[in-house]
């Protein structure tokens, strides 16, 4: 046994050079494996937590809960954290909504409430509210002052008279106070509760985790089904069943986001796997001499196999812990680097700013365990069946052939070829051409090799190219700026919000069109309408779509008659009312729908719902710039349902040539007129660009990292190649020295070869890369991915990456000539088996 | 008249010390335009080493080869390649074949590396002589081994150097191949007017040459 | 020659005159836009003050006023206040249009300069070598002259020691002889003397009758009087005649020659001076080896010649004679080969009219301790 190690020790030392290049490949797969795993798995973690430090995490929340009831409820067995809360009553103040109410200990906890000074109210007297909500009252105090605060108590479903009382702050309240529309919870102690509510009258919210829901995928409609037949329980009705949808999605995966994710390390498992094992099988014909040698020692199959294993490992024992720790070192900092770089960006969602940076803080206070073991087990396992199997064939192949022909070994030749056509005239030129179609399968695998790499890094650079931030931008959103009314459906806990209710009071009226208008800077004004409701037939309870039609003017007939790509309908024929044109994303829910079919549509207006069903004349599809709705209309035909302003959207075009400082200004006093409802949100194209230019850039760089370890890899593969095939025909390359070829000669065709080999694989990786990048860009542009339309050529990165094959190449040649031509001529001849 | 070949004071050590192995200890030859001078002696008595040196593949500690009276390692590297490539054709003992290139490409390999274009009628005169005729498609690793060394020869001769320098050329053949390979070469070196020195351990073949070289312990014995 | 490099000349002057007319229009160009740029000026400042318009018209039109120095470091100032600086200038109109277009123009001269000069720095380092080339032939080709011409005065001495060789050899029996019959003149001998003396005088003779033989051929052969004429013919008829030749010899001592079956062949030979080679190698061995053995005569084909082995049983040749059994007149070290009859050239005449013919000889150890003696010819 032990001189089988010893063997394998000689060898490995022998082979230092061989071992090295296979080393680092060994390296480096095992970091890029281990950094994609971690770095993911990592990503996914942080997003759940931040997901749960940011959201209540409460799963879903009964309303009207008489006192019994939610007293039973927290005995609950199926429930895991029961929280109880009671609205009293309202604030009095003109543009704020202030509410007092109570909350249990639970109920503080799953709604996160926290205080930045002092604590919550205990004695019946004590009062815990925002700062803010002081200077809303004109009010200066500090914790333990006495305050007076007016409010109504909630009485028969109504609010009560007005009321007055003093209080003691016990605390101050922390949270961010959302700027636009201004809302603050004042906390009262139980007492206060009991005393000013009589029992029977008092309410409750219930809010309850289920005990056996799982962490990360849990499906909506099994909770809400299970809730509901807790409420049916309970005589909670199912109006007054609310599920914390938002939580929930939160913690859904996105499976499109999943799969991507389980190819991406597919593929970078495949392509560190493939490096070794060619790797080890570029070098094999001198480890089959090698192997014949020792069998014509007397070694047996056996100790051949042990020698042969040894030395790999040896190998693999030194490269895979330093690659591993290599990886352990750098996937903190790579994920925090990440996530930086998106906090960094404007988002237009406050919520996911905060979300990000959430995540952020949880990463830099470690909070979150970024290495786990399993991946560690996953990537040794990886790497060590992939070491196995590079063995196993020179094994082999020692073991089959006898050891006088192992140690003749010079290379595969399955076909045994026994003419060759050949050439009239010889050349370099020519000699090397023999050369290469010598040993077609190796040349071949090292271009598939490096090709691949080549290709995967076109197909990234073509998306990234076609991913233009402006490209997009412009996708999703029209003209400079927008004001619109921020309605939305299905929200039982804040039910103004629905567009029937808005449009009865529309804040997008004509007075404030008119001030609009009259901004300095606005160009024109565009106004889009809207109704929505149900599609009665296909989707009535709204669970999928609903039928939301954007109202169009006549400055949107080319569009809306353009973009048909299903059937055919003109303006004319749409403004006669019986005809609708359908977006073609209903199609992703409804594939059977086709130009022809009708659809009954249920829409809501003030005046009730109206009830009408269309023809659909033609499936259309268009920007969500133009809209997000799922049907389109003129807008005449909208106003025949019903007598409300249908006003919905107002998009702004500002003049042209206005400086950065002058659209500024414009933007600040549309927003300020956007402030003056709280109904009104606002947007701008500046905003989505920034947005996605931040997108791009995570995108870019990520993406880029990941290629360049890839091409690492890569080069690994041709560096050993080269190095290979000139040490394994030194004799013969010393013979036709001997014969007569400069020195000169020589490196030119070492040069030439290289170049065969760059060629090959730019040809597979611009040619080859060029064509996948374009079907990925059609099947995004198919799936909607990133609102990608227009096709770019990556014309940049394909230079840079053709400048850094040919340059790579070239320096590679020259130092293994160099290396090779520092042997003396006989040392070469004499190189003996 | 003056030699073709001429080594003045030659010498080459390998090692040091106790492992000091004096593989050419100042030699002094001289070959005349048209011999053919077979060389022999035991083995490690430096023929291998005073064959490499006349034909530039290795250098000397010191002392000069002159070939045609030029000292041939004053040239440099490049320029001595193309001295090697026309004045001297090389037959080794085995390998003498690229594996990847057929008997007509292993041939006028050496033509076609000095840029020339190959005189047909001449290079098939040649093989025919050497009686492939019917086999220059085939590659070197379905010719034997006597087949191998008579392409070599051909390969050799096919640039028409001045002389052919042969280590050892029948060492792995048969007793009949090798008279015929010797014959062969003899044979075309005479018709051609060229110069051969052949390195052999096999006294039989020495006889046929013009004049024989004893080397013993890196000395030229006799001559 | 003359013409092509006419057409090139031809070729450069026009590439140039288009140039430069190239850059004529250009110019012409860049002057209209400046007259056109100041008749815009001169709208424009007369739309403003009409009043001065001859004013104006005088200034544009290049009527210096006096000081122009002090004039254009105003100006320049002036411009500079309302932020208009030189870099401005040259970006104004179409100047930079046309500053890119003759630069252009120049580039793609340059350009086309050194693909010229660097094809013909190609052509010419080519013919270079090829000159080098040439000489280097020459050179080889100067030193087989000379090697003829050696070869030549080589002959001329050879021919010169064979005079004097046959006439050293020649001495020997014939002073013999002289010596014999003046001792019959001068003495009485007896009768049995006297046979002993005729006996020495016939073998003197028939020695000399031999040597002369030999000398004979070997004149021919050396002088190159007779040329051997090689020609298509069978191999078996060529070996048949030699066996013929030695075949009463062998046979009275006993001796059998037996030659292995082979399938014939035409070889390129001359078969009356072939047969003769081997005759003498036959010869050879039947003179010096011992009755009741056996000659083997084999042909092996080759690849590319025919090989004929000849294996005695007789005594063998030692190994440092081998080369030197081929040389004019060895007769060999051993006494019992010098005791034989022999002038020593027969295998001197097999080795050059075999080698003449691109065939080779040389002898090894034979099978039972004889000696096997290996010539070849080759196929054509």
């Amino acid at each position: 046994m032990k001189t089988v190690t010893r063997t394998a020790l000689a060898n490995a030392r022998q082979n230092k050079h061989r071992n090295v290049i296979s080393g680092a490949a060994i390296i480096l797969t095992t970091l890029l494996i281990f950094m994609v795993l971690t770095v993911g798995y990592a990503s996914v973690k942080v997003r759940f937590a931040g997901v749960n430090a940011y959201y209540p995490p409460y799963h879903a929340m009964f309303r009207q809960v008489s006192e019994e009831n939610a007293q039973k409820l927290k005995s609950h067995n199926d429930m895991e954290e029961v929280g109880l809360r009671s609205d009293l009553g309202e604030g009095v103040d003109d543009d704020s909504l202030i509410l007092f109410l109570w909350m249990d200990d639970q109920a503080l906890e799953l709604n996160k409430i926290t205080l930045t000074k002092g604590e919550f109210p205990r004695e019946e007297k004590e009062i815990a509210l925002p700062e803010e909500m002081l200077s809303e009252y004109g009010i200066t105090a500090g914790i333990g002052d006495e305050i007076t605060l007016p409010f109504q108590l909630y009485e028969d479903g109504g609010l009560g008279f007005q009321k007055e009382d003093t209080f003691c702050i016990s605390g101050f309240l922390g949270g961010t106070v959302d700027e636009e529309n201004k809302a603050y919870s004042a906390l009262v102690s139980r007492e206060y509760l009991e005393k000013m509510i009589p029992r029977d009258s008092r309410e409750y919210r219930v809010m309850f985790r289920l005990k056996d829901v799982g962490n990360q995928i849990a499906t909506t409609d099994l909770i809400e089904e299970r809730v509901k037949e807790i409420g049916r329980d309970f005589q909670v009705s199912e109006d007054n069943v609310v599920i914390n949808t938002d939580y929930l999605m939160a913690n859904y995966t996105d499976p499109a986001a999943f799969a991507a994710m389980v190819s991406i390390i597919l593929v970078v498992v495949a392509a560190g796997v493939l490096t070794i094992y060619s790797i080890y099988y570029v070098s094999m014909t001198p480890k089959v001499q090698e192997y014949g040698k020792l069998k014509a020692m007397g070694a047996t199959r056996r100790q051949i196999r042990q020698i042969v294993f040894r030395e790999g490992l040896l190998v693999t024992a030194a490269a895979l812990p330093l690659g591993l720790m290599l990886g352990s070192l750098l996937a903190g900092p790579v994920t925090r680097w990440i996530y930086r770089l998106s906090v960094n960006g404007v988002n237009a969602d406050a919520a996911a700013m905060e979300m990000n940076r959430i995540c952020l803080e949880l990463l830099e206070k470690k909070e979150v365990r970024i290495l786990s073991g399993w991946i560690y087990l996953i990537t040794v396992i990886a790497v060590l069946i992939t070491v196995y199997l590079s063995l196993v064939k020179p094994m082999r192949m020692a073991a089959k052939i006898s050891p006088v022909e192992a140690m003749r070994y010079q290379g595969e030749s399955r076909e045994k070829k026994k003419t060759r056509k050949g050439f009239a005239q010889m050349s370099l030129m020519k000699l090397t051409r023999a050369n290469l179609s010598r040993n077609k399968k190796r040349s071949v695998l090292t271009i598939v090799t490096l090709g691949a790499v080549g290709v995967l890094f076109m197909v990234v650079a073509t998306v990234l190219s076609c991913a233009d931030p402006k490209e997009i931008a412009r996708q999703e959103f029209e003209g400079d700026y927008e004001i619109a009314v921020d309605s939305w459906e299905g929200d039982k806990m804040n039910p103004d919000r629905s567009w029937v209710n808005l449009m009865q009071n529309n804040p997008l009226n004509e007075e404030m069109l008119e001030k609009i208008r009259s901004v300095e800077g606005v160009k024109e004004v565009k106004v889009k309408t809207y109704l929505t409701g149900c599609l009665a037939d296909l989707d009535p309870e709204r669970e999928i779509v609903g039928s939301s039609i954007q109202g169009l003017d006549e400055s949107y007939r080319e569009i809306v008659e353009g973009c048909q790509t299903q059937g055919s309908v003109t303006w004319e024929e749409l403004k006669a009312g019986d005809k609708i044109l359908m977006s073609d994303y209903m199609l992703h829910w409804f594939p059977e729908l086709k130009a022809g079919d009708s659809v009954r549509l249920e829409l809501e207006t003030p005046e009730g719902t109206v009830e009408k069903t269309f023809e659909i004349a033609a499936v259309g599809e268009y920007a969500s710039a133009v809209s997000w709705a799922n049907f389109l209309l003129p807008d005449s035909v909208l106003e025949e349902f019903t007598d409300a302003n249908l006003n919905d959207t107002c998009v702004i075009w500002l003049e042209e040539g206005l400086s950065a400082a002058g659209r500024q200004e414009v933007f600040t006093e549309l927003e300020t007129l956007a402030k003056e409802s709280p109904y009104l949100a606002t947007d701008s194209y500046e905003k989505h660009l920034e947005n996605w230019e931040t997108a791009t850039t995570v995108m870019t760089v990520l993406g880029y990292v990941f290629l360049v370890i890839l091409g690492a890899v890569g080069v690994m593969n041709l560096v050993n190649t080269m190095i290979n095939s000139v040490y394994t025909r030194r004799r013969e390359l010393g013979i036709i020295q001997a014969i007569g070829m400069s020195e000169k000669q020589l490196v030119r065709m070492m040069q030439l070869e290289g170049i065969f080999y760059t060629a090959g694989t730019l040809l597979v990786a611009l040619g080859l890369g060029s064509l996948a990048g374009y079907g990925v860009f059609l099947y995004a542009k198919a799936e909607n991915m990133m609102n990608i339309t227009v096709y770019h050529y990556p014309a940049f990165p394909a230079v840079v990456l053709a400048v850094a094959v040919a340059a790579l190449q070239m320096i590679l040649t020259y130092a293994v000539s160099r290396n090779f031509r520092r042997m003396s001529l006989i040392d070469r001849i004499r190189y003996s088996e | 008249m003056k030699a073709i070949l001429e080594t003045r004071d030659l010498v080459k050590y390998y090692g040091s010390g106790e492992n000091l192995v004096k593989a050419i200890d100042h030699t002094d030859i001289r070959i005349e335009p048209g011999e053919f001078a077979a060389v022999v002696g035991r083995s490690g008595s430096g023929k291998s080493t005073l064959l490499h040196m006349l034909g530039g593949l290795d250098r000397p500690d010191s002392g000069q080869v002159l070939v045609e009276g030029k000292d041939i390692f004053r040239l440099k590297d490049d320029r001595l390649a193309v001295f090697r490539r026309r004045k001297i054709g090389f037959v080794f003992q085995s390998y003498n074949l690229v594996p990847s290139l057929n008997v007509w490409e292993n041939i006028v390999l050496p033509i076609g590396l000095d840029g020339r274009k190959v005189d047909r009628d001449f290079v098939m005169d040649l093989v025919e002589r050497i009686g492939m005729e019917d086999r220059l498609r085939a590659l070197p690793g379905t010719l034997s081994g006597g087949q191998q060394q008579r392409v070599a020869i051909a390969r050799a001769l096919a640039s028409r150097p001045a002389i052919i320098l042969a280590d050892e050329p029948t060492g792995n053949l048969d007793s009949r191949t090798e008279i015929e390979v010797v014959s062969l070469l003899k044979n075309c070196v005479t018709e051609y007017g060229q110069t051969l020195v052949m390195i052999t351990h096999d006294e039989t073949i020495a006889q046929m040459a013009d004049r024989m070289i004893v080397i013993e312990d890196g000395k030229v014995v006799q001559s | 020659m003359d013409q092509r490099k006419r057409k090139r000349i031809a070729l450069a002057a026009g590439l140039f005159f288009l140039a430069f007319l190239a850059g004529i229009v250009l110019t012409v160009k860049a002057a209209r836009q400046n007259y056109e740029s100041t008749a815009r000026q001169m709208a424009a400042l007369a739309e403003e003050i009409p009043e001065s318009e001859a004013v104006f018209a005088g200034i544009l039109g290049g009527k210096d006023t006096p000081g122009k120095s002090d004039q254009t470091k105003k100006g320049k100032e002036l411009l500079a206040k309302y932020g208009y600086h030189f870099a401005d200038s040259l970006r104004l109109g179409a100047l930079p249009g046309y500053a890119g277009g003759m630069a252009l123009i120049l580039a793609a001269g340059l350009l086309g300069c050194a693909a010229f000069s660097w094809y013909g720095w190609k052509k010419q380092k080519s013919a270079r070598a090829q000159a080098e080339y040439l000489e280097e032939k020459l050179k080889e080709e100067k030193i087989r002259n000379q090697q003829m011409e050696n070869a030549l005065r080589r002959e001329e001495q050879e021919t010169k020691a064979l005079i004097t060789d046959i006439s050293h050899q020649l001495k020997t029996p014939v002073a013999s002889l002289k010596m014999s019959y003046e001792i019959v003149d001068s003495t009485e001998l007896s009768r049995e003397e006297a046979r002993e003396f005729q006996e020495k005088e016939r073998e003197d003779v028939d020695r000399l009758a031999r040597l002369l033989e030999a000398f004979t051929q070997m004149s021919k052969l050396e002088t190159g009087m007779i040329r051997l004429c090689p020609q298509k013919a069978s191999l078996q008829k060529t070996l048949a005649k030699a066996v013929a030749g030695v075949y009463v010899k062998a046979m009275e001592k006993g001796i059998s020659i037996e030659t292995q079956e082979f399938d014939d062949i035409l070889i390129c030979h001359d078969p009356g001076w072939t047969a003769e080679a081997f005759a003498n190698v036959l010869d050879n061995g039947v003179k010096y080896a011992p009755s009741g053995t056996r000659i083997t005569i084999r042909v092996t084909k080759m690849a590319s010649l025919v090989m004929v082995e000849m294996e005695d049983e007789g005594p063998g040749i030692p190994a440092k004679e081998r080369n030197r059994i081929f040389q004019r007149f060895y007769r060999g070290e051993s006494e019992s080969v010098r005791r034989k009859e022999g002038s020593g050239v027969g295998l001197y005449l097999t080795r050059q009219i075999l080698e003449r013919q691109g065939g080779t000889v040389c002898v090894k150890n034979g099978g039972n301790g004889g000696s096997n003696f290996v010539m070849t010819l080759p196929k054509r």
